[in-house]
């Protein structure tokens, strides 16, 4: 019986625990990626490396891609001189076997200022369908040589989070709660006289007892004053 | 002393004794509630509405009931009644909103009763009440054939509806039904074996009159439909035209009470007319291609009366029908600027003592309707206003005194003048200035008629900045200036042959490109818009004061798709526009303001959002030259139209000011709100299946293209209203699951710290901002949203909601504040405790009893107050108010009384010098004793 | 009564012990032993007072240097009475517990423009401590009732809107 009751709170608990997905469904990502370093309106794509996201509800993924040659760095370094940006393209296949095709772009100072570091989010929308692939990167601006050539690439799985809903529950209750409160709190005052009003009393009485004890030296001249 | 209390006493006694007046005393007392309401004779001194009914579809005369009025039926799915000598409204009724109440049919007038056939599958029949328009009987017509609705032709005549409809290859159903039960009276077949989709017919009631073929061999073919016995007659092309006609032919029922109608031959250059009986009778005249027809009676004579309209004129020529023979006492000849290629759409006319008068109902191709009665135009109606497409509010000029003394102020002309000269001249100028004003002063005192100026000498600004012009665009290419006092219309212009983006739903842009506060240089407004034929862009610029075309009409040459105001002036304080065509190439209007643009590019940013792929894509221009514009893609993402379709993007308004950055928590800590301005709000409903009833709401940066937020909702439906404003969204949508209308809100902020206390780049920003969200419930359905706006943003904001009872409730935002708490333990500042409706107080409707239907659009613009914004509403009905969600707390209340406490200050002031001067003068008097 | 009847005739013979008046003043009683003359008292209170005066002099200067600090637990008294509302009773009683001192700060000179002496300066540095003692109370009290704009709520209304670097334009395409 108890070993029921344990068990189903535990199932229960586990699955609250459990991110509050709002995601119905599952599936794995593919991204293919290619960069552009070209100072120019038409990008000119070269490979990058390819991320897998096994699970997109968990966000697991595993990143591919090798360190950047020398001389992307230095167009990468005109870029970051000339205020240009660093573009991203990125394939996306998924395991429903559509293949999107997203852009994204970066000012190429903060690739060097963060030593190619950058985070790429990957936006889900309610069907695991990825919407956006963003790229962005903490570092300062920059336009210095990085001190690796190697990638350090985060990916990020973002996905809607519910809608809120009027909380019409919880505000019955509360009126309930109050309701109760107010009639039960008719019967409560009922301690003695003394109980309720000992406040009041206290530093009355403290205050006559000071302005007696004050008082006595000049009582007792005006008595014996009188007395002559 | 005391026999006079004790008299007193008694009287009182015997006052409250007498029950009568004591009743009418509690009643009096009972009437002394404070109640927070619009006096009656306030009723329109801040406000104003106008009523429209809408493009005319049908209209007719209606001479048998005691009050003469003209009923119309419109395009807006409106049923209303006219004063045939105003052209008021004298009574209106508001069918369905689109294609469930598009009125089909309207007849019966002239037998005294009015029945109206609207709406699709199911039709509904009405039977109105001419004087009151007051619903008699209602009943629906089921339609068995749900595609065929386009080619039913309705008929009404005494009483009895009949429902025709041609089946192809066989016969005309013909279903009749008593118009007022709806019994089906009786159903026939008339057989009409050559009807098939191609043939062209037309409805000339009794008969039905069809067109086959379409080259010289052309043949019409006519069908009685109320006698089973007749045959369908044909009269070929040639009976008609004679030789040498040549199609495309098209038919055309004539308007008026008999069944006639008009072929055109030749490409409409030329038409004739058949009177369609036992045998057909064709007319041997031709008659212009492009005048409109109509047929009147006058003492049971037919009469055709010809419309054209040339250079401004419009003609009407009477003749008899049958004998051509001309009757130049009915025709007449009109210049009116109201009238633009109008049709006759009724007409009546009476035989007086004095002769005959006609009176035409005319209706013009600017949707405008007036009536004709003889050459004179008793009224007309600008029925284009129902239908408005853009609005803006601009402010108006200075007077011309005051934009002398500007002109003291004008840096071009002093900037390179030796400054000894200069002050010299300015000198003189202000001089000159004042003069004038003393001039003008003492006329106005003297009461001596002032000099005619070239602008009306009430349009100029005034002291807070209430009265402005409003610019309005409507579908039928007609512009109005509306001033905002009164409401009265100032200018029209009319654009021919322009449409609107039909991919943003036939919507026109319009920018304010100058302003009207540099005084030499006119305010400039600009149009953009789609040519008729070719489709390709078009820039119209016009001055928004006087309503003049400035460039005029400038036809592009290329698609446009998408444009954008810049936020820098050229020299002359004009903003250009940057206008994106479909190859993404980036233009500026006016080409002189390409320098300009190119110095600002690299921070300029165009994003684009395409509703049949879902795609969105953002623009740079960084690498532009001063010559050049080029523009290069930066981002790029998909929501894939297999699960939702967008349906709006849509972000804040541009002139907005956020004056406090934070909001103070009870701790006395500030939680700084994250105010992006380049953060757009879209919203997407799911379609298929599976998502069919979700609603996405996406935050988008459409700089970076980084999505700052996401959210779902799910079991909900649209129609969905988005209000985005500082750092919070506000919509509306229904929610299935529960059945009401639900009010969601989400509040961004940054937390505790500032990122950056100076800067906002929203190419920096990785931080992503704390989000507050909040439902609530609302207890009706909303039309229409839109939040106050003002000039510098210290006033709070209240969201001003159009709810379809007709009412505008102007809903503070504290009550939809997602940060409301459910258990107030300690209370904040400005934050009420939370609760899950949001309560409707009847005293929160600003139009009172001045109710407005189908609200389409609510523009709101802030005024020279701080404090007050004004609010226009458009839709079926015009209206406009004022509003101060603050209550007015930078002007004086209106009945301050300056006298009393200057009287009061100086009685101060005089009686502390007296008592000085007596308590001196004691002083001495004690000194010396 | 019958003592003012004996006064009034009182015989020639009787000696009055209670009463010295101004005749018998020249009237030379011989001292008792040990008793020194008047010239003698007048070189004790000389040198008593001498020594009396330094005494009392530095005495009351340290007592004018230390009266501020005196008062401090009365104005703490004061602080606890006068509450943390905004209202006019306590914002009368913090005026006036901050304009006190201060007042007496610009007065410090003049306050001590009459003790001159060794301890001159320790004692106009201690007055100005207690002085300052009774600032930092008031402050404090001015701190409790949250006059002070301490926190960052009281700075909100100068923070500047951050200004724009990136604009934008858009929305769905037109054709």
């Amino acid at each position: 019986m108890y070993t029921i009751y344990i068990f189903i709170s535990l199932l229960v608990s586990v699955s609250s625990s459990a991110r509050g997905s709002e995601l119905d469904y599952d599936g794995w990502l593919q991204l293919r990626l290619w960069h552009a370093f070209n100072d120019e309106s038409e990008p000119i794509f070269v490979e990058r490396g390819n991320v897998t996201v096994s699970s997109v509800r968990s966000g697991a993924s595993v990143v591919g891609q090798n360190g950047l040659l020398q001389p992307h760095i230095n167009q990468l370094k005109t870029l970051a001189k000339h205020d240009g940006k660093y573009r991203l393209k990125a394939v996306a296949r998924t395991s429903l076997g559509n293949e999107i095709t997203f852009l994204t772009s970066l000012p190429a100072c903060y690739l060097l200022g963060s030593d190619l570091e950058d985070v790429i989010t990957i936006w889900l929308d309610s069907a695991a369908e990825p919407i956006v692939v963003s790229i962005s990167s903490p570092g300062p601006c920059s336009t210095e040589n990085p001190f690796t050539n190697m990638w350090t690439t985060n990916v990020v799985v973002k996905y809607p989070d519910g809608g809120p809903v009027p909380d019409t529950a919880t505000y019955i209750q509360k009126l309930e709660r109050e309701r109760e409160a107010r009639e039960r709190g008719e019967a409560k005052d009922n301690r003695s006289f003394l109980a309720r009003y000992w406040m009041y009393i206290v530093p009355a009485l403290i205050f006559v007892v000071l302005s007696s004890a004050t008082n006595p030296e000049a009582g007792g001249a005006g008595g014996s004053s009188q007395r002559q | 002393m005391a026999p006079f209390v004790r008299s007193f006493r008694g009287n009182i006694h015997r006052f409250l004794i007498d029950v009568q007046i004591l009743q009418y005393l509690i009643i009096l007392v009972g009437l002394f509630n404070l109640s927070l309401c619009l006096y009656e004779d306030q009723v329109g001194k801040f406000d104003w509405k106008q009523n429209y009914v809408g493009k005319i579809k049908f209209a007719s005369f209606d001479t048998v009931s005691a009050a003469k009025k003209i009923i119309v039926a419109t395009e807006e799915n409106v049923i209303a009644a006219l004063n045939l000598k105003s052209g008021q409204i004298l009574w209106r009724r508001v069918l369905e909103k689109g294609y469930g109440g598009q009125i089909r049919a309207l007849g019966g007038v002239t037998d005294g009763d009015l029945v109206s056939v609207s709406g699709g599958v199911p039709a509904i029949v009405r039977a109105w009440d001419l004087a009151t328009g007051h619903i008699l009987h209602e009943w629906p017509i089921a339609e068995q054939n749900h595609d065929r609705i386009k080619d039913v032709k309705w008929h009404i005549k005494d009483g009895t509806l009949h429902h025709i409809l041609p089946i192809y290859n066989s016969a005309v159903e013909v279903t009749s039904y008593d118009s007022k039960t709806g019994d089906k009276l009786k159903t026939r077949r008339v057989s009409a074996p050559f009807i098939t989709q191609e043939t062209e017919c037309v409805l000339a009631a009794p008969y039905l009159a069809c067109l086959k073929g379409d080259s010289s061999l052309a043949v019409l073919l006519l069908v009685h439909l109320f006698d089973t016995h007749s045959q369908p007659q044909s009269v070929t092309i040639n009976t008609i035209f004679g030789a040498g006609a040549q199609g495309p032919y098209h038919l055309e029922s004539i308007l008026g009470e008999e069944p006639i109608i008009s072929i055109s031959a030749d490409n409409n250059q030329r038409k004739r007319i058949l009177l369609v009986g036992e045998v057909p009778v064709p007319i041997q005249r031709d008659i212009v291609g492009d005048a409109a027809l109509y047929v009147v009676s006058i003492d049971n004579e037919k009469i055709l009366l010809e419309t054209t309209y040339k250079n401004g004129v419009t003609e009407i020529v009477a003749s008899e029908l049958l004998t051509s023979k001309p009757m130049p006492n009915i025709s007449t000849s009109v210049t009116h600027n109201s009238l633009l290629s109008p049709t006759i759409i009724a007409s009546v006319c009476p035989r007086q003592t004095k002769g005959v008068t006609c009176r035409h109902l005319l209706a013009s191709e600017d949707h405008s309707v007036a009536l004709l009665q003889h050459n004179k135009l008793i009224w007309a109606r600008e029925e284009a206003l129902a239908n408005i497409v853009a609005v803006e509010i601009i402010e108006l000029p200075m007077s011309d005194r005051d934009q002398e003394i500007e002109t003291e102020f004008d840096q071009k002309e002093s900037i390179d003048v030796d400054s000894s000269w200069d002050v010299l001249s300015m000198m003189f100028r202000r001089i000159g200035s004042q003069l004038k004003q003393a001039k003008t002063f003492l006329q106005s005192i003297l009461s001596l008629t002032p000099q005619q100026s070239n602008q009306r000498m009430d349009l100029v600004r005034d002291k807070f900045g209430l009265h402005k012009m409003i610019v309005l665009v409507t579908s039928a290419g007609k512009l109005y200036g509306i001033e905002t006092r009164k409401g009265e219309i100032i200018w029209q212009l009319r654009v021919r042959g322009i449409r609107g983006f039909s991919k943003r739903s036939d919507a026109i842009i319009l920018y304010v490109q100058r302003g009207s506060r540099h005084f030499p240089y006119p305010p400039q407004c600009v149009l953009l818009a789609e040519d008729k034929q070719t489709g390709e862009g078009i820039v119209y610029t016009f001055n928004p004061i006087t309503g003049q075309p400035l460039d005029g009409l400038v036809k592009l040459g290329y698609r446009i798709k998408q444009s954008m105001l810049l936020h820098v002036t050229t020299d002359d304080f004009l903003r250009g526009i940057l206008i994106f065509d479909i190859r993404d190439k980036v233009h500026v209007y006016p080409k002189g303001a390409t320098a300009i643009a190119a110095s600002i590019a690299k921070n300029t940013y165009i994003f684009t959002a395409d509703q049949t792929t879902g795609i969105l894509s953002g623009y740079s221009l960084s690498y532009s030259t001063s010559q050049e514009l080029i523009s290069h893609k930066v981002w790029e993402l998909l929501l894939s139209p297999k699960n939702q379709r967008i349906t709006h993007v849509v972000s804040k308004n541009p002139i907005e000011r956020v004056h406090s950055q934070g909001r103070v928590l009870s701790d006395r800590s500030v939680l700084y709100k994250y105010i992006n301005p380049n953060l757009v709000t879209i919203v997407t409903e799911g379609v298929g299946h599976t998502h069919k009833n979700t609603l996405n709401l996406y935050l988008l940066d459409v700089v970076s293209g980084a999505m700052i937020f996401s959210i779902m909702h799910k079991r909900v439906r649209g129609p969905v209203h988005v209000v985005h404003s500082e750092n919070w969204i506000v919509y509306s949508y229904f929610n299935e699951k529960s059945r009401r209308t639900e009010i969601a809100s989400l509040e961004l902020y940054e937390g505790k710290i500032q990122s950056n206390t100076t800067v906002f780049s929203s190419l920096t920003t990785t931080k992503l901002p704390i989000v507050e969200r909040q439902a609530f419930i609302f207890p009706a359905a909303i039309e229409s949203m839109r939040e106050t706006i003002t000039e510098k943003g210290i006033t709070s904001k209240h969201i001003i909601v159009a709810l379809a009872n007709g009412g505008i409730l102007e809903l503070p935002w504290m009550m939809v504040d997602p940060r409301r708490p459910i258990n107030p333990e300690v209370r904040e500042e400005g934050v009420i405790p939370y609760m899950p409706e949001i309560p409707i107080h009847m005293d929160a409707i600003i139009n009172y009893n001045q109710s407005v239907f189908r609200v389409s659009g609510i523009h709101t613009s802030p005024s020279g107050l701080e404090s007050t914004c004004l609010v226009f509403v458009h839709g079926l009905d015009l209206f406009y108010t004022r509003v101060a969600p603050s209550k007015t707390f930078d002007v004086l209340k209106e009945d301050f009384d300056y006298y009393l406490i200057v009287i009061v200050l100086a009685a101060l002031l005089i009686s502390s010098y007296i008592t000085k001067k007596l308590a001196s003068q004691k002083a001495q008097k004690q000194a010396w004793k | 009564m019958t003592a003012i009847k004996q006064n009034t005739k009182r015989s020639k013979w009787a000696l009055d012990f209670a009463h010295k008046n101004k005749q018998e003043k020249n009237v030379d009683i011989a001292s008792p032993p040990g008793y020194t003359p008047a010239v003698a008292l007048f070189h004790a209170v000389d040198s008593i007072r001498e020594s009396d005066s330094n005494h009392l002099i530095i005495k009351k200067s340290w007592d004018l240097a230390l009266g501020p600090l005196k008062q401090v637990p009365m104005n703490l008294f004061i602080m606890y009475m006068a509450g943390n509302s905004i209202s006019i009773f306590p914002i009368m009683m913090v005026g006036m517990l901050i304009i006190r001192p201060v007042k007496a700060l610009f007065t410090l000179q003049q306050t001590f423009k009459v003790i001159e002496g060794t301890h001159a300066f320790g004692q106009k540095f201690v007055y100005f401590l207690g002085q300052l003692v009774n600032i930092a109370l008031a402050l404090y009290k001015c701190q409790s009732m949250g006059l002070l704009p301490t926190h960052a709520s009281d700075w909100l209304a100068f923070v500047e809107p951050q200004a724009r670097l990136e604009y934008s334009s858009g929305g769905f395409i037109y054709v």
